[in-house]
């Protein structure tokens, strides 16, 4: 617990610690059309931040999060009002220096929500005492509510009305973090996340809005932010929606999600984006460096289109399908590699 | 009581048609000038429709005539029907007759337009094929005005012709209008609208649905201030203009006509204001810059609509702080809110 001096506590603004932004401080603003890094160094036992962050600097060059004009205009920016458009007369400068700030502003749209491992339980108890056992029916939480101290780095108690002191749990840390820095929307849970609802949602495309909702409502690393997000990426997996996903900022997520990918590679083929197909096969990679298709391509140093090939003979279930895709879109792969 | 029957009396001397005209009377003093009641309009019935040479009351069989010539190879021979049978024929000849009137009985509705009984806003069908085998099949035809328009001549004094105004096209962008002049007024409709595919004009629309820009033009005494709007506004005009607009395929615009509303300048003012817009590719060229649009669903993302194609402009456009543009100060009123109308915010029927 940092005390400020008066001066300075005058000085200083109430500023709002987003916990998401938090972690977002550090990554650089990433760059389309970068190369590959290959060699990339990954802790076996990195905290879930330190995991996390590194993935988002991969993913960067992973396109989804790639600022595509047809995306801009499609999918990331979306109203619905009833407005007549304005016209401009620009000059080839101010029209780049326009694209550049429609960029930014979309960059800071796609920003992607942390994908976090679930709230450790508690472990451990911080100290013992059997006096107070059972003596209160209640449980105790002492907070820090200091301002410039970020939401998860408040020191938060719990002493429960067994008598032992510990670090709360996600529900707690939740709930108490709310009634000092409320979010604006309710603590509870809304009904649209029960079962039968979000089946609803699904039959009707809605997954995007749900991804929305969710990542609003709960911590990154609840149970029930999980449960959703895992729904849903099983959902559009199952019924092969991938471009539901595509120029919002849960495309990352999903495919860091995805065990299999077969499916999400087969579209990006059909869809001819090649670049986008390999980045998902080399984030596979990284993902699971364990698994036979990083022995092989270290084997033959693949690239582009042998590198699917070969992840088409190792890892994939659906190996025919995937070669047949391959085969029909030969000349996008051919006329790309060509160009690149 | 039977039917009277004289095998030859007046009515057999002379031809049907100098029977008719003694009946109708479609000559004469009360037929000129327009004195002929609307409601005493008797019809010119022909009464030997449905007559078949060899039928007659007695009943005979021809072969050739009412009997098929050959039979089995071999010619047949005269006969005779019975009393019952030829009641028969009697009666179903009585009934195709009545059949037939009922069915010259049965007033047809005609199509209403911009009111009951207004011919404003009715569609003639498309315009005649042209001398070279053109056809006009997705061009639609609407009548705009009707008028009755006498001029004084030596022998008659007063004569009426009919004046019509039609407007012609085909939902793409070509349309046109013009004036048919004739004594019938169907003649009139005919000759208007073919008339009007020989003046056709090309009017560019913004995306097939509305006007490149604001266009605010006099004709005459006619002024018309007309308003882009986006999709899905729908057509809230004077209701000559919804015609014309839905022949040339805008379908979201706001016009409003103040002054004379004279028909014939209404539609001239509105051709040649819509056919002298400028396009975003026209602006371009002239400026040598970029038009670019900024959509609310797309937020900052800048879209190009059109490029000069000629040299483009390094120098920015000068903005200056207070646009030099004329304000009108019907708009100035809505805008501070000072309009106090009971017909601004009214919910019409779609269109």
């Amino acid at each position: 617990m940092v005390t400020l001096k008066v001066e300075t506590l005058k000085k200083v603004k109430r500023t709002f610690y987003d916990a998401k932004s938090h972690y977002f401080s550090i990554v650089p603003t990433p760059s389309p059309y970068s190369t590959v890094v290959r060699s990339c160094k990954r802790a076996p036992d990195a905290s879930p931040v330190d995991q996390w962050l590194s993935y988002a600097l991969r993913r960067a060059l992973i396109s989804g999060s790639e600022v595509n004009r047809m995306d801009l205009a499609t999918g990331v920016f979306r109203s619905l009002e009833l407005k007549l458009p304005i016209y401009k007369l620009m000059t080839q400068t101010q029209l780049e220096e326009a694209t550049r700030q429609a960029v930014e502003a979309a960059n800071v749209l796609l920003k992607m929500p942390p994908v976090l491992k679930e709230w450790a339980p508690i472990s451990d108890a911080l100290a013992e005492n059997k006096i107070s056992e059972r003596t209160e029916a209640a449980k105790y939480m002492f907070t820090n509510i200091s301002y410039n101290v970020p939401h998860r780095e408040h020191f938060i108690f719990v002493r429960g009305p067994s008598g032992t002191l510990h670090k709360p749990s996600g529900e707690e840390w939740d709930q108490i973090i709310q009634i000092y820095f409320p979010k604006g929307h309710g603590i509870l849970t809304p009904i649209i996340f029960k079962d039968e609802n979000l089946k609803i949602m699904y039959l009707q495309d809605w997954h995007a809005d749900i991804l929305n909702l969710c990542t609003d409502q709960f911590e990154p690393d609840s149970a029930e932010y999980i449960k959703v997000l895992h729904q849903t990426y099983e959902d559009i997996d199952k019924h092969g929606k991938y471009n539901l996903l595509h120029s919002t900022r849960h495309s990352g997520g999903m495919s860091w999600y995805n065990k299999k990918i077969d499916g999400l590679l087969i579209e990006k083929i059909q869809k001819g984006i090649v670049h986008d197909a390999n980045n998902l096969v080399q984030l596979y990679h990284i993902v699971h460096p364990d698994g036979r298709l990083a022995q092989e391509t270290k084997e033959q140093a693949a690239e582009g289109l042998n590198l699917i090939k070969v992840f088409a003979n190792t890892e994939t279930q659906m190996e025919a399908f995937v070669e047949l895709t391959l085969q029909d879109h030969q000349d996008a792969f051919i006329s790309h590699s060509a160009t690149s | 009581m039977d039917q009277q029957y004289r095998p030859y009396s007046f009515f057999t001397k002379l031809t049907a048609d100098d029977l008719w005209k003694g009946a109708l009377a479609e000559t004469g003093a009360g037929a000129r000038k327009g004195r002929g009641k609307r409601a005493k309009k008797r019809r010119r019935k022909d009464l030997n429709r449905g007559q078949i040479v060899g039928e007659g009351r007695s009943g005979f069989l021809w072969p050739g005539l009412n009997v098929p010539l050959m039979r089995n190879g071999t010619v047949q021979s005269i006969a005779q029907r019975s009393k019952e049978e030829q009641e028969k024929v009697e009666a179903s000849i009585v009934q195709q007759r009545e059949e037939w009137e009922r069915k010259k009985k049965i007033k047809v509705k005609r199509e209403r337009g911009w009111s009951g009984n207004t011919w404003g806003g009715v569609s003639v069908g498309p315009p005649d094929p042209g001398p070279n085998g053109e056809t006009y099949e997705d061009f639609d035809t609407r009548i705009l005005e009707v008028k009755n328009v006498f001029n004084m001549t030596a022998k008659e004094g007063r004569k009426k012709s009919v004046r019509v105004l039609v407007a012609v096209g085909n939902g793409k962008g070509a349309a046109g209008f013009a004036v048919g002049k004739a004594a019938e007024r169907m003649d009139a409709f005919r000759k208007a609208k073919n008339k009007a595919v020989n003046f056709l004009h090309y009017i560019e629309r913004y995306g097939d649905h509305t006007i490149f820009h604001d266009v605010s033009l006099t004709f005459k005494r006619t002024h018309i201030k007309m308003k882009k709007q986006p999709r899905g506004y729908g057509l809230r005009c004077h209701r000559a203009i919804i015609t014309m607009c839905r022949l040339i395929g805008i379908k979201d615009m706001y016009a409003k006509v103040s002054g004379s509303v004279n028909m014939l300048n209404l539609t001239r003012g509105f051709f040649h204001g819509l056919s002298h817009q400028e396009t975003h590719q026209q602006l371009a060229d002239k400026k040598g810059l970029h038009v670019v649009e900024f959509r609310e669903e797309c937020g900052p993302l800048p879209i190009v609509v059109a490029s000069p194609q000629s040299a483009l402009r390094k120098d920015p456009e000068p903005e200056d702080e207070v646009p030099d543009t004329r304000l009108d100060w019907d708009d100035v009123k809505a805008a501070q809110g000072m309009k106090r109308s009971v017909w601004s915010g009214l919910k019409r029927a779609a269109t």
